[in-house]
């Protein structure tokens, strides 16, 4: 057993744009462009990026709810890239995810215990004595009181409706949890809750976590290493500590200075503000060369080539022909 | 020098009519806003923060909402004692509002400029079918939506105003919906949560633009929000709210390095922190309206509490350097 849970290789998912009467293919939606990592058992990915840089697909084409274009899925040791879907069902009792919103995300017309013996019974996990006794086991795990389970969803809170959610995806004792921004519908009071829940599970239950957000705060209290993406690309990847220290990319440094903070000694802690001109492009029109190059506050002629993911001296992988330059404060902001 | 008062919400409390009773949401709010400031509300979902700016604007429907004390003065005059005629036609010119959600605010079959036209074009007048359009009237309306646009920058204004809410990104529809609320340089702006469905990058743009054009503008604004890092980058002062009632107030500077009430400390302690610290949060939820506690509405989920709490609703006290707290931990004049 080696010490990766996932490696992703290469991986792309297309989405093909039809047009016209007999739907001619006219061109592709990028929406994973190229995206290679490894993720260690027991540790927590987080993927951040604004809405439309391919966070969600991403994290869909590794739970294959895509078939990915190219590249490889390597889970649990094992090769998941081309696995027909009865295979598929039983690998699902090893992934499962925490949906966005939880309000949508459970049924209205269930009660929680019907919500919670759901994914026992669609895979066939023992009687109903067994199936009982798991339930009333996952709702302590969440830290609610056993007669919710005879309630229905609306009789909930915000931060309660979600730790069924959380409840449900432990159901079938899975390796790995997929988090789609599972606090961002909950206020703060409630998302530190759920936070400190989830640290809890994870070093319980040993858990690893792809936690996908666009909060960059909540990263730093959260997550092991940091895939920044933009345009279906990772421009940057590295462990928190780094990220925040020496965030080298500009799209980082953008994203990071835009943080509201709430006191001085925090906002001392974040980059000089970089502002960001418009807003991302539409991915059917990707810009040629480096995809962020059009809102770069650092652009130059050289920037019409795609840039690689390189190693850089604080062992992060950094996406931009300049990111050493920038850092080191030899190139500035504006010259075009 | 002492700036003039604007609007002063005088211990407002409004209770709604419900299948099971009587909810008491509003419970006495205090807020007040001098001409050219920038106020935050604060506070999580539920908190009456909506209730309370929309009732400026009249906006809550009675029934079910009834009001059962105080009174809002804009430039001494109450709007709770407004007449119809008299509050449509102080909506939109004297006061008005930013809405929270870009993609709802909006009406898809009509065309930026229509909609930004019309706003300008109606003067409190209900159109009848026969009604000429007054040519004059919808050119200077023209001129000024191609303005307000431009003091957004909008890039290209003359080609939005044709365009359709479907065809324009998130942050440029929150721009649009800014834009329609300064058709008239009203005197008091209302932002509910603007911003708070787009990202960071995003919000932090539509912010800085926000600022700046109140300023220069002159417009005084009352802003809502529960991220507690934007109220402290866009306001002058913040009032923090819980369960309707106001519990904390201060400058905005100073209100997140030292807060006093059992509440705004949970709040700040919850907030993912850059140096990798967070709470643990508040533990319970907020009271029930229908039957909310005598005393402090917070006693429930306080980790200060004491005995006094119980039955005995603090006041809002002063405290040195202009803060407010409602609390019984602190006593008059204290610091």
């Amino acid at each position: 057993m080696s010490n990766n849970m996932l490696e992703i290789n290469g991986l792309k998912k297309y989405f093909p744009i039809n047009k016209g009467f007999f739907k001619k293919k006219v061109g592709d939606v990028k929406a994973v462009d190229d995206i290679s990592f490894t993720l260690e058992r027991g540790t927590t990915l987080a993927i951040v990026g604004e809405s439309g840089s391919g966070k969600t697909t991403l994290a869909k084409t590794i739970m294959r709810f895509y078939d990915p274009t190219e590249g490889t899925i390597n889970f649990d040791d094992r090769d998941i890239t081309n696995i027909d879907q009865k295979e598929l069902k039983l690998l699902r009792q090893q992934m499962q995810m925490v949906h966005q919103d939880p309000s949508t995300s459970l049924n209205p017309r269930k009660k929680i215990r019907d919500i919670l013996e759901a994914p026992l019974l669609i895979h066939k996990v023992g009687n109903k004595q067994q199936r009982e006794a798991r339930i009333r086991e996952l709702i302590n795990l969440v830290e609610l009181p056993e007669e919710f389970l005879n309630r229905n969803p609306h009789s909930l809170s915000g931060g309660q409706k979600q730790r069924i959610g959380i409840a449900r995806a432990l159901a079938l004792n899975p390796k790995l949890v997929v988090l789609d921004e599972p606090t961002s519908a909950l206020d703060v009071s409630v998302q530190a809750k759920i936070i400190t829940l989830l640290r809890d599970l994870q070093k319980k239950l040993n858990l690893t976590y792809i936690f996908i957000t666009h909060d960059l705060s909540l990263v730093r209290n959260f997550a092991d290493q940091v895939a920044v993406m933009y345009l279906g690309s990772v421009v940057e990847y590295s462990d928190v500590e780094t990220l925040y220290n020496h965030p080298l990319n500009p799209y980082t440094q953008s994203l990071l200075s835009s943080i509201p903070v709430v006191n001085e000694n925090e906002s001392k802690m974040l980059p000089n503000k970089i502002p960001l001109e418009g807003e991302i492009p539409s991915p059917t029109k990707m810009p040629e060369g480096c995809k962020f190059h059009t809102r770069c506050p650092y652009a130059t002629e050289k920037c019409k080539q795609r840039p690689e993911l390189e190693i850089t001296k604080y062992g992060s992988r950094v996406s931009c022909h300049f990111a050493e330059d920038i850092s080191e404060g030899k190139v500035k902001a504006g010259i075009r | 020098m002492m700036s003039k008062v604007l609007l002063s919400i005088e211990d407002l409390k409004v209770h709604f009519t419900s299948y099971e009773g009587t909810a008491k949401i509003i419970n006495g709010v205090n807020i007040h806003l001098n001409e050219g400031e920038v106020i935050s509300i604060v506070g999580e979902s539920g908190c009456g923060k909506s209730v309370t700016v929309r009732s400026i604007l009249g906006l809550v429907p009675t029934p079910p909402a009834k009001y059962v004390g105080g009174e809002i003065l804009f430039e001494n005059r109450n709007i709770l004692k407004f007449t119809k005629d008299e509050m449509q036609k102080m909506r939109g010119q004297d006061i008005s509002m930013i809405f929270q959600d870009p993609m709802t605010a909006l009406n898809p079959v009509f065309t930026i400029g229509e909609q930004l036209m019309d706003v300008y074009m109606w003067k409190g007048k209900k159109r009848n079918i026969l009604s000429r359009v007054n040519k004059k009237l919808k050119q200077e309306a023209y001129s000024r939506a191609i303005e307000v646009l431009e003091k957004m920058r909008i890039p290209d204004p003359t080609a939005i105003m044709k365009r359709y809410p479907v065809e324009l990104s998130g942050g440029m529809r929150q721009r649009i919906v800014i834009a329609m609320a300064l058709m008239h340089t009203p005197k008091l702006l209302i932002a509910d949560e603007p911003g708070t469905a787009l990202d960071v990058s995003v919000q932090d743009q539509i912010l800085i633009e926000l600022k700046r054009l109140v300023k220069e503008e002159g417009i005084s604004m009352i802003f809502i929000t529960h991220n507690l890092g934007v109220a402290r980058i866009i306001s002058d002062r913040v009032y923090v709210m819980y369960a309707g009632e106001v519990v904390e107030e201060g400058d905005a500077k100073t209100i997140f390095e030292e807060s006093y009430h059992p509440y705004t400390n949970g709040l700040l302690a919850s907030i993912p922190k850059l140096d990798g610290s967070m709470g643990d949060g508040i533990d319970g939820r907020i009271p029930n309206f229908l039957n909310p506690p005598v005393g402090c509405r917070f006693y429930d989920r306080c980790t200060e509490r004491k005995s006094v709490c119980k039955d005995t609703r603090p006041d809002l006290i002063n405290l040195l350097n202009k803060r407010k707290v409602a609390c019984h931990l602190y006593s008059e004049g204290r610091n």
